[in-house]
């Protein structure tokens, strides 16, 4: 087994004792790379010199190992800037443009002792489910070549994916695309390893005005934990009756069955309004991306025209050669949704359902402690099959969507295969800044499920 | 309500994309079937939506807790972005200034 195949919690503790160095994980992670990118194109630019260079640096220096993550690589999405180095948020309008400036998450990270690997591949400014809408190609899944958000990517390929509260990670450096809906969180091999991540970069930050200045509790303590006695799981059965793959739901029930046989009491919610969400969320978040794109007109950074007569052409020519096809989509709807006339029939609307369908988690909060339900109604889709109807596309976040609109934590977890051999994930939604209810919940539950799936089994 | 060749020029306008033609007629369509299906969100009663105004007990507290829980910081100067750096990756630059095509007319 290549020191690449272990989790990023297990590392440490290898290093910590000394059995490998940095530079030794940093070896086998580029030589991994080398055989798998090929044919997954995970990166947009995957920094193999500098892992190299700075483990051996950090290696041969010492002290690595009094820090969280002991000299170890992590990769961040590209619409997180890293000063110096490219960030294109899968997006010719910002192609070949370095950042002056790190995210607050890149220095948490480094300060905890990680190392940057590199830059992953996104739909072009997260618009989408599948990277088929980025500028660089599309990013295979392990599980299937032929197909490919944090907790939909996540649960397609048997890992873990965490979206923690709203207002507890800094999105200072993320690349804005929805601000009252986008977070920062981590995806891992396991439960554990998400919440060490996670306990790195929370923490209010003053660089962003949204970042709450509330305790950062110990999360990784938090894994360790069995949940409290009495631990109550809710399940919208009304939600997940707008439709599952039969798949999808045999799963779920087998995941409902391993939890009440180890005694956690399983009841049923309500949430009304849930059905809305994919409307609700379309019509906020392609207003506030029209609007928080507006700023890539040429003038300061990426891409600019190259004929133009006027400055007006210069502008609208630039956003026309360096957007893509879904990005534009996004924000004529944003702006049409936002525009005199329109502005109260949908935006306004939206925000009033916005707030119907946060109530009613608060309501099933007062019945149970953490929401359960499937993290996608299918099994991951193939390449092609949802990009000829962009609406497709959106419905496949039905179940996701609804955590983003209230800003609750949430966290996708593997729950099983199908019989085709492609990876199932479930996962558990909690109460605001409740990460370690949600953590403990889930860690408890990945002892249940024990999935031990592996790409090409 | 319905998304016709006079709504798209005009949102092409608002957002300052030039559109080909093909792309305004593919889009024109496909804006169509998005709005037609967000419409759905007019079913659903907002009467008892948590109003905008601050009477209301659990936007009080809400807004109790956000002035607290994301406080704003001092205004206090502070290093900004290195200016060369910045402008190092402007697409046009001159004199420590971005350079665009001429704005205002001779």
């Amino acid at each position: 087994m290549g020191l690449n195949e272990f989790g990023l919690f297990e590392l440490i503790e290898m290093v910590k004792r000394g059995d490998v160095s940095p530079f030794d994980v940093a070896n086998d992670f580029v030589a991994a790379a080398d055989r798998w990118e090929p044919r997954i194109g995970a990166y947009i630019e995957f920094y193999a010199e500098d892992l190299l260079a700075q483990t051996r640096r950090l290696t041969e220096a010492g002290g690595y190992e009094s820090t969280r993550f002991a000299g170890l690589p992590i990769a961040v999405k590209d619409n997180i800037t890293v000063r110096g180095r490219h960030t294109t948020c899968g997006s010719r309008i910002l192609a070949g443009w370095s950042s002056p400036y790190d995210a607050t998450v890149i220095a948490r990270l480094r300060r905890d002792g990680a190392v940057i690997a590199g830059k992953t591949n996104l739909d072009e400014f997260g618009m989408g489910s599948s990277t088929e809408n980025s500028a660089f190609g599309p990013t295979r899944n392990p599980w299937d070549p032929t197909g490919g958000s944090i907790r939909q990517p996540a649960a397609f390929c048997g890992v873990v994916g965490m979206k923690p509260t709203y207002g507890r990670v800094s999105r200072y450096g993320l690349v804005a695309f929805a601000s009252s809906l986008d977070q920062i969180g981590p995806i891992a091999r396991n439960v554990r390893d998400c919440a060490l991540v996670t306990a790195s970069i929370s923490g209010w930050d003053c660089a962003d005005a949204t970042s709450a200045r509330v305790d950062v509790p110990d999360f990784e303590a938090a894994v360790e934990r069995s949940p409290e006695r009495g631990f109550m799981v809710g399940v919208p059965w009304d939600l997940l009756s707008a439709g599952m793959d039969p798949v999808v739901a045999d799963n779920f029930k087998t995941v409902i069955g391993a939890l009440e046989s180890n005694g956690v009491g399983v009841v049923d919610v309500a949430l009304l309004h849930s059905r809305y969400a994919v409307a609700c969320y379309y019509t906020i978040a392609n207003a506030e991306a029209s609007s928080n794109l507006a700023r890539f007109d040429g003038v300061k950074y990426g891409h600019r025209a190259r004929t133009y007569d006027d400055l007006e052409a210069m502008i609208t020519r630039t956003r026309d050669e360096g957007f893509g096809d879904e990005v534009k989509r996004r924000i004529l709807l944003g702006t049409y949704v936002l525009s005199a006339g329109y502005y109260d029939a949908f935006y306004l609307k939206a925000q009033k359902v916005r707030s119907l369908v946060t109530a009613d988690f608060e309501r099933a909060f007062e019945r149970c402690d953490a929401v359960l339900l499937p993290t996608s109604p299918t099994p991951a889709f193939r390449f092609g099959e949802r990009t000829e109807e962009p609406l497709e596309m959106y419905l496949s976040d039905v179940f996701t969507i609804p955590a983003n609109l209230a800003g609750l934590p949430a966290i996708t977890l593997p729950s099983g295969l199908t019989p085709d051999g492609m990876p199932l994930g479930v996962q558990l939604i909690g109460r605001p800044f409740a990460e370690t209810t949600v953590l403990a919940g889930a860690a408890a539950l990945e002892r249940m499920i024990d999935f031990k799936g592996r790409p090409g089994d | 309500m319905s998304i016709d060749k006079r709504m798209i020029d005009h949102l092409e306008t608002l957002a300052r994309i030039e559109f080909t033609p093909s792309e305004k007629r593919l889009f024109t369509l496909q804006l169509e079937r998005i709005v037609g299906y967000i419409k759905q969100l007019h079913q659903v009663d907002t009467e008892t939506a948590a109003p905008a105004g601050p009477a209301h007990p659990r936007e009080a507290e809400a807004a109790a807790l956000d002035a607290e829980a994301t406080p704003l910081r001092p205004d206090d100067p502070g290093t900004c972005l290195d200016r060369d750096a910045v402008l190092d990756e402007a697409p046009e630059s001159k004199d420590h200034l971005f350079r665009v095509p001429r704005i205002i007319e001779r």
